[in-house]
């Protein structure tokens, strides 16, 4: 794993994200220690005051079973306790004359027109003779005198200031961490991602044997990694196929290509009579019109493979279909001396191309009749199974082996015993894409003797 | 017949016109859709040949603003392969009929030559004759110097149909098209097999056949002179 990663950091997803990620988590913290901050000032604040009010608290308690000239004694007494050598206080007198204290000056804030109530809380100020802080509040006292009693800054300050620093040095920590950790975090994410990057590539230029390397760690990557590889797979078993088919689609054309061009060759010998030449080029007229024939087969299979058929579909009768299909071979059949039966049920109705299930069971047909001897049987029918409708046609011929009974539907098999019948290979190809087309299914089986060819249907539920 | 050729694929166009001139007929060859529909609703065609594709004005609108303008000339629609049996579509349009390259030009012909001859009657005939052979549409009887043929419900549809283009060439196509109402290619000439059954009905006992097989074409039905 390289540390560097190959782009550049800004353009990166996950850089990005952990940038967002960073910046979301610093202000997060930083709003807890903000939120920190404020609680532990508050705190200490609170503690001030709870000092402050407690020392208050003896003094006016003790007023009334005091003569107001102790008074001044008093209050001394309370707030010269070495406990309270950190607090500040200051009496007046009903006129403002400064009786004793440690607070030098009278705070500068209006006189309260009230009567002293007890425990009668003014508004918290901030009371600075300089250079000092307190924190100091005004008490009215019977007779008019004020107290002011408060305490200094200046520890409650440094505890803060520590507390802040402390924080602040959390904050800017926590910063420098995630931004390692996140530089890093893509790295590894960047340079995983390079490996698909790779192999993507290397498939590009023509190699299809790449797969991606998996850590086996059966994370997600692999997973990822997983279905590629298999994907990569399928397209590699699909290009084979393409290959394998266009391949036999060049050689058996080149065949009757051939075969036609020998005919035209021959045509150029003057030696023919004009009849002779005049066949001879029917004939070759014929060749043609065969390949045309062959090549039309083709487009239509690829037609009907690609599906777009599918939007004609309208509703049609299999029965009536299957019905035109035994009269229309119905002769042929005779012809051949052969037995042609038919069994319908009254209405099979489906969603499907007409033109194309007309002629998938014709080739259905034509290949029974061409395969059953003289004098055979051939049933058509069409019933209703369980999940759906089928149709059969059994013959009396010799049947598929079970081995080539896949290869049959390939583009221009022939099996051994046909080879040498006309025929161009592709009907059954045909009538594999109409059964896909139409989402139904093949089988192929035996019908002792000869071949049973089912294809099913399926209800729409 | 004047014939106008509406295709913008040079080669096609040239064996088309060869082969209706050799054929004695009088071909008009335009490249570009919208000086063939320009051609085509300021000249006299007995039949119009036109393909799908085109630059300018595809087929199917020329056909659709003649038949709109009253222009009634048969039309011939050529597709390539991208469009398959889209014939229902070239119908609708105002077509008449519809044929997918790559054709015989023999095919071609048969399909022009059926166009240029149909008449456009608004009642049905009720009885036909070609030659000394008889259909009475009413009864359904088929009969032939005078002697009743008994023929089974298609094989009646198919001598009808000759009956009615009596002298065209048929092809396979058009039969299938036509008395079987389906689009398709048979693997084997199954139509052979109906053919010469009916010849078997109406010819074999019969001093003069009537049913002809065009090598490389089709069948025609007619009388022998």
């Amino acid at each position: 794993m390289s540390f560097v990663p190959p782009i550049k950091l800004p353009r990166s997803a996950t850089f990005r994200l952990t940038i967002f990620y960073i910046v979301l988590f610093t202000l997060s913290v930083g709003a807890i220690f903000v939120f920190m901050g404020l609680s532990a000032n508050r705190y200490l604040r609170l503690e001030d005051e709870e000092k402050v009010d407690l020392a208050v608290m003896r003094v006016t308690e003790n007023l009334n079973s005091v003569p107001s000239r102790d008074w001044p004694q008093l209050i001394r007494q309370t707030f010269e306790r070495p406990e309270n050598n950190d607090l500040v206080f200051a009496l007046f007198d009903q006129n403002q004359r400064f009786i004793l204290g440690t607070m030098t000056q009278p705070p500068r804030y209006p006189k309260a027109e009230d009567t002293w109530r007890r425990l009668d809380y003014a508004v918290y100020e901030d009371i600075s003779p300089s250079p000092e802080h307190v924190r100091a509040k005004r008490i009215l006292l019977p007779a008019g005198y004020e107290l002011f009693a408060g305490r200094q800054d200046d520890q409650r300050n440094a505890v803060f200031d520590v507390i802040l620093s402390q924080l602040l040095g959390g904050l800017l920590l926590t910063g420098i961490l995630a931004t390692v950790g996140g530089v890093l975090m893509t790295g590894s994410v960047v340079s995983r991602l390079e490996a698909f990057n790779d192999v993507s590539r290397e498939v590009m230029t023509g190699n299809l044997a790449a797969r991606i390397p998996t850590k086996g760690a059966g994370d997600e990557y692999d997973r990822l990694a997983g279905n590629l590889n298999r994907m990569l797979d399928q397209i590699g078993i699909l290009m084979n196929e393409v290959k394998r088919v266009s391949d036999n689609i060049a050689h058996d054309l080149r065949t009757p290509l051939t075969r036609l061009r020998n005919r035209l060759e021959q045509l150029l010998d003057d030696r023919h009579d004009r009849n002779t030449q005049r066949a001879m080029i029917e004939r070759a007229i014929e060749d043609s019109n065969g390949l045309l024939d062959t090549f039309n087969a083709l487009l239509r299979i690829a037609e009907v493979n690609s599906g777009s058929r599918r939007s004609r579909f309208a509703e049609l009768d299999l029965a009536d279909i299957l019905r035109d299909v035994y009269e229309l071979y119905e002769p042929l059949a005779a012809e051949r001396n052969q037995e042609m039966s038919i069994s319908t049920v009254d209405s099979a109705v489906i969603r499907g191309d007409k033109d194309l299930l007309f002629q998938a069971f014709a080739n259905m047909v034509d290949n029974a009749i061409k395969h059953t001897p003289e004098g055979g049987e051939i049933k058509i029918a069409i019933r209703d199974v369980d999940d759906g409708i089928s149709v059969s046609v059994a013959d009396a011929g010799h049947g598929i082996s079970p081995e080539e009974r896949k290869a049959v539907f390939d583009r221009f098999y022939r099996t051994e015993e046909s080879r040498t019948t006309p025929g161009s290979g592709l009907g059954l190809t045909l009538v594999a894409a109409v059964a896909e087309l139409h989402g139904a299914r093949i089988e192929l089986g035996d019908n002792e003797p000869g071949l049973l060819f089912t294809m099913t249907f399926f209800k729409r539920a | 017949m004047r014939v106008l050729i509406i295709e913008d694929d040079a080669e096609v166009a040239n064996f088309i016109s060869k082969g209706l001139q050799e054929s004695g007929h009088l071909a008009l060859h335009v490249a570009d859709g919208k000086e063939g529909l320009f051609t085509a609703a300021s000249d006299e065609f007995d039949v119009m040949i036109v393909d799908r594709m085109l630059p300018h004005v595809d087929g199917l609108t020329i056909i659709q603003t003649l038949r709109a303008s009253g222009n009634d000339t048969p039309a011939l629609i050529l597709s390539a392969l991208g469009d398959l049996n889209d014939r229902v579509k070239g119908l609708k349009a105002g077509g008449d009929d519809y044929l997918v390259k790559p054709f015989a030009f023999s095919e071609l012909l048969a399909r022009l030559e059926v166009l240029l001859r149909r008449i456009r009657n608004t009642a049905p005939d009720t009885a036909l004759r070609v030659g000394d052979l008889e259909m009475d549409m009413l009864s359904r009887r088929v009969t032939r110097a005078g002697r009743h043929i008994d023929l089974q419900p298609r094989e009646f549809r198919l001598l009808e149909y000759l009956m009615k283009h009596e002298g065209q060439v048929i092809t396979r196509t058009m039969l299938f098209e036509n008395v079987w109402d389906y689009h398709f290619d048979p693997l084997t000439n199954v139509i052979d097999v109906h053919i010469s059954r009916l010849r078997r009905k109406i010819d074999k006992d019969f001093d003069r056949p009537i049913l002809h097989t065009i090598r490389g074409a089709g069948y025609v039905l007619r009388a022998a002179d």
